[in-house]
Formats: C-alpha cells, sequence, structure tokens
C-alpha cells in the first residue's frame, strides 16, 4: 500500500493507493473518510485493480479546503477529477456510498466519456422526495457544531441504518469509527446532499452506471433510486436485502462483489 | 356471556386480527337512511363514498362478531382519522392493539385502550383509531403488580421505572452531570422523572417545576417501541414517531439517557409479560 500527500485544489490531499491494474477510486460518505474502505482496498487490489481512496478535502488526514468546509459536492467533483488527473489514473472506475455515491454520479455526469463506469451506492443524484434533513436545521446545528451529545447522536443514528444482517459487533465497531468526524465538515456535506441535484444531467451520461441501495436503509427512498436508475441510460439497479446505508462496512466479502458488479459495467464499457 | 376476554385478559402490546368485512352497496345505502347522511358523495352513481363513521361502526360489529366485546361495560371515547377513501364493495379488516389497562379505584373493572387498523382488501390503509372501553374485570383481587410493567404511563408504573433507572448505570451515568426533569408524553398523558446528577429524585404526574422537555407519541408508538423485538428508539426519532417540545437543547444532551430509559422501559414491559 502506498500513501500519497499531494496538492489537490489548493489543499494538502491524504490518498491510500493499492494494486495495479484497472483503476478505482473510491470515495466515503458525509463526514467520513477513506478509513471506510480498509477492509474492502486490499481484497479489491487483488482481484487485479488499483485501488485509491482519497479523503475527501476537510476528512481524516486531509487538510481543509482552502475556503472551509464544503457545501456543494461539485466542488468535491472537481476535486475529484483534478485527483483522477494527478494520479494518472486512465478510464477509471468510480465507487462511491451517500455523499460519495452523489459525487460519482455528479462525476459520470461530467466527464462519463472518460470513466470505465460508476458504482453509486445509496445515491440517486437529486434532493430526497420525503426529506429528512433540511438546510434550515442543518444550518442551525452548525450554529453549534458541537451542539449536544453529537458524538452520540451520530454513533445512535449510525446503528439505525445499518442493516439487520450486519452482526452487533460490526455494527458497534462501524458506530465506533464514525464518531470521529468533524461535526462542521459532516453538516457542510449534509447541506451539500440536500442541496445537489444532476438529475437533468442523468440522460445524458455516457458511461454505464449502477445504482445500489441497502433495504434497510433509513436515509433513502428506494423510489428515489428508481427513478435515478430509469433516468441513465440503461441502468443497473441493486437492493441489498438486510444491508443499510453503508454497503461496504457492512457486506463481508464486500470486494467479490463489487467486483462482480465492475465486471459487468466493463462489458458495457466501450 | 361467560366466554370472551375479562379486563386480566387484555395484555398491553397484544395485537388481534379477525375476518374481512364487505361494505356492500346496500350497507351504504343503509346507512344513508339510518343516519340521515344521504350526501352525494355517498349516494352518487359514479365513484360512490362509503361513510367514513361505517369504518368505525363496524368495527363495533367485529368486537361483537368476536367476541371480543363479551365483557364490555361501556364504550369511553373514540378517535379516527379517515386516510383514505373506501367505495362500496371494498372489503375491510381490523387489527386492533392493547395499548393501555388500568384498573379502576372500584377494582372490579378496568380501562381498555384499543388501537385500531383499517386496511382494505389491498392491504392499504384507510382508517386508523383509537378507542377506550369499560371492561369487567374477572375478579376484584387483581394482578395490578405483575402487570405494571406495562401500565404506562400510570403512576405505578413511573415509580417502577424510576426504581430500574436509579438502578441502572447507563442512565446514571449519562445523566451524572444533568439537572433537569424528563417528561414523556402517551397520548395526552405525561409523566415526568425529576433527575439531579444522576438521582432519581420523583416520578409521576406533576414535578414542582415541570418538564426541561417532554418527549411524545401516540400510544400505539409507544407500545411498539417498548414491546417489540427490539429498541429502535433512534429509528422512530428519526422517522419522526416522537415530538420534543420544551428545550430541544437538553433534549438532545440527553440522546444516550433516552436510550438507556427505553431500555429499561422495555426491561420492565418484558417483566409483566
Amino acid at each position: 500500500m502506498r500513501a500519497h500527500d499531494l496538492r489537490v485544489a489548493g489543499s494538502r490531499a491524504f490518498v491510500l493507493e493499492e494494486g495495479a491494474g484497472t483503476p478505482v477510486l473510491c470515495l466515503h460518505t458525509a463526514g467520513q473518510n477513506g478509513v471506510q474502505w480498509r477492509d474492502v482496498q486490499p481484497e479489491l487490489a487483488a482481484l487485479g485493480y488499483r485501488v485509491v481512496v482519497p479523503d475527501l478535502p476537510g476528512h481524516g488526514r486531509s487538510e481543509p479546503a482552502p475556503r472551509g468546509p464544503v457545501r456543494d459536492l461539485g466542488d468535491y467533483a472537481a476535486w475529484c477529477e483534478e485527483l483522477i488527473d494527478a494520479l494518472g489514473m486512465e478510464r477509471p472506475f468510480v465507487v462511491g456510498c451517500s455523499i460519495g455515491g452523489a459525487i460519482a454520479l455528479q462525476l459520470a455526469v461530467r466527464r462519463g466519456d472518460r470513466l470505465a463506469g460508476v458504482v453509486a451506492m445509496a445515491a440517486h443524484g437529486g434532493t430526497d422526495r420525503d426529506p429528512m434533513l433540511t438546510v434550515r436545521g442543518l444550518e442551525r446545528e452548525l450554529v453549534d457544531a458541537a451542539a449536544p451529545s453529537r458524538a452520540d447522536r451520530t454513533y445512535h443514528g449510525t446503528l439505525a441504518v445499518v442493516g439487520a444482517n450486519v452482526q452487533p459487533e460490526r455494527a458497534e465497531l462501524i458506530a465506533r469509527m464514525h464518531r470521529r468526524e468533524d461535526p462542521e465538515v459532516t453538516t457542510s456535506d449534509l447541506i451539500g446532499w440536500v442541496t445537489h441535484d444532476v438529475r437533468s444531467g442523468l440522460p445524458g451520461v455516457r458511461c454505464p452506471v449502477h445504482l445500489v441501495a441497502g433495504c434497510d436503509d433509513l436515509w433513502l427512498d428506494p423510489a428515489d433510486v428508481r427513478h435515478a436508475a430509469g433516468l441513465i441510460p440503461d441502468a443497473r439497479c441493486t437492493f441489498l436485502e438486510g444491508v443499510g446505508h453503508y454497503p461496504m462496512e457492512e457486506l463481508p466479502g464486500f470486494a467479490a462483489t463489487l467486483h462482480g458488479w465492475l465486471t459487468d459495467l466493463a462489458r458495457r464499457s466501450r | 356471556m361467560d366466554s370472551g376476554p375479562y379486563f386480566e385478559d387484555f395484555e398491553v402490546g397484544r395485537t388481534y386480527t379477525g375476518p374481512e368485512r364487505t361494505l356492500s352497496p346496500a350497507d351504504v345505502a343503509a346507512f344513508a337512511e339510518l343516519s340521515g347522511d344521504r350526501h352525494p358523495v355517498h349516494t352518487r352513481d359514479e365513484q360512490p363514498l362509503v361513510h367514513g363513521p361505517l369504518g368505525i361502526a363496524c368495527f363495533f360489529g367485529w368486537l361483537y362478531e368476536t367476541g371480543l366485546g363479551a365483557h364490555v361495560e361501556a364504550a369511553l371515547d373514540t378517535r379516527w382519522r379517515y386516510l383514505a377513501p373506501l367505495h362500496p364493495g371494498d372489503r375491510v379488516s381490523y387489527e386492533m392493539t392493547i395499548t393501555r389497562a388500568r384498573r379502576t379505584s372500584a377494582r372490579v373493572n378496568g380501562v381498555i385502550g384499543r388501537h385500531v387498523l383499517v386496511r382494505d382488501q389491498r392491504g392499504v390503509l384507510v382508517q386508523e383509531g383509537e378507542t377506550a372501553a369499560l371492561v369487567t374485570a374477572r375478579d376484584a383481587t387483581g394482578d395490578d403488580a405483575q402487570r405494571v410493567g406495562r401500565a404506562f404511563p400510570g403512576a405505578a408504573w413511573a415509580r417502577a421505572l424510576g426504581e430500574r433507572l436509579a438502578a441502572s448505570p447507563a442512565f446514571t451515568t449519562q445523566t451524572s452531570t444533568w439537572d433537569g426533569t424528563i417528561g414523556l408524553r402517551f397520548g395526552e398523558d405525561v409523566v415526568q422523572f425529576r433527575i439531579y446528577r444522576g438521582r432519581v429524585l420523583d416520578c409521576g404526574t406533576r414535578t414542582p417545576d415541570g418538564p426541561t422537555f417532554v418527549l411524545g407519541a401516540p400510544d400505539i408508538t409507544w407500545v411498539r417501541l417498548l414491546t417489540g423485538p427490539v429498541n429502535d428508539f433512534t429509528k422512530r426519532t428519526m422517522r419522526g414517531e416522537f415530538t420534543v417540545s420544551g428545550s430541544a437543547y437538553e433534549y438532545l444532551r440527553l440522546t444516550s439517557a433516552l436510550v438507556a430509559l427505553v431500555d429499561e422501559a422495555r426491561a420492565l414491559a418484558k417483566e409483566a409479560a
């Protein structure tokens, strides 16, 4: 495994890379960091991929973006494009979850012709039809980013959206790891989620796309995911039984599952 | 009338279902005549609507038919919501869950709270309501002590929960820097727990300063939370099933304490099962 410490969009970025072969960019969820991919990265690399896992700006070991916490998922997409070019990733796959999935769909819209394909998990390219979050509520939370018991709420909130099939010890580990966030960054990420919308660009996407959602994911309305799948030419859509909001952390042997999806995307890629 | 359940037989959390009932065009026409509600929406030829209250009336018929109403002495109240239209010829089914059971001071009977879901033949939820009834007790000696774990939101239940909270390391640790009063609202009834630095000073329907915040939900939500298979309190809050009044800040501050409180209330309910 190799660590990169490079400048992307004006700040220092921390990126872990492993393996050689088809490049894959793996994007984490709101407020979290690349550590969410720690089990998947070596297993996927062993299957013949160059697996690149960044910490988005302000997350993990990456410095904050120069203008502070990012509220526009388009800024993250632009950051990813710069990273893809800086690391010389030729026609990579992009795999992301939650805001990472939304960023992956943004990349599909922006430069699908230069991607091998996109797996967007827990994302659907636009605002939720029945939103659980509002910009106003999130702005209120930002006024006091250390709003009471924030870490406890992240812990219990994570447990609430982990799937029923996940062993209790694994769910506990995921929830404990998720406590390690900067609430200001997470909340800004979520404002990005609430306000992003690239659905008008989905019909023009020029790479194969696979949308994936967990059946136990409280954050997502399956109808939104199906709708997005209907907008993207020839998109695949999979719902995972017993899985929640974090498939790459919840599913044992996720790398093999992902390998299957990527193989399918590659077959459909020009 | 010796068969059929007495007050003691209605366990909070228990759910009853039964056969479907067809609401025929003749039923709707008869109901229009009987009630005098001959409004065109019920009598027109094109897509007439079943009278909403016919759904209520047929619930009481269902109670009689199933024998569940055998020892009912009086109906006390009914609150009902009409969620989706019914048309003549539709078939409805009822699902009744016991939400409260409180023996009266006379001890010969008790008040039962019942939550009712009404679905059509497609499974669509068309009506939902609550209705309380006075039900004869089998005997006046009573087994109230064994039933206290599900006697929410009564005073005896509040005291029993208060004792458990005082002995719960998770709850006392999470409230060890706190000074305030937790209010829990069941429908319209609030019980309070006065907490000072991890100690439970008082429990009941009144405290001198009143609650710092009140966490509220309909009876059925509490029943599902406290008698269901897992503590899914966080999921239910995320789905908006609970409302909070008073200090939202202090409510958030007690996030983990409330999960611990629900754990204790669930353990208490299990004792009474």
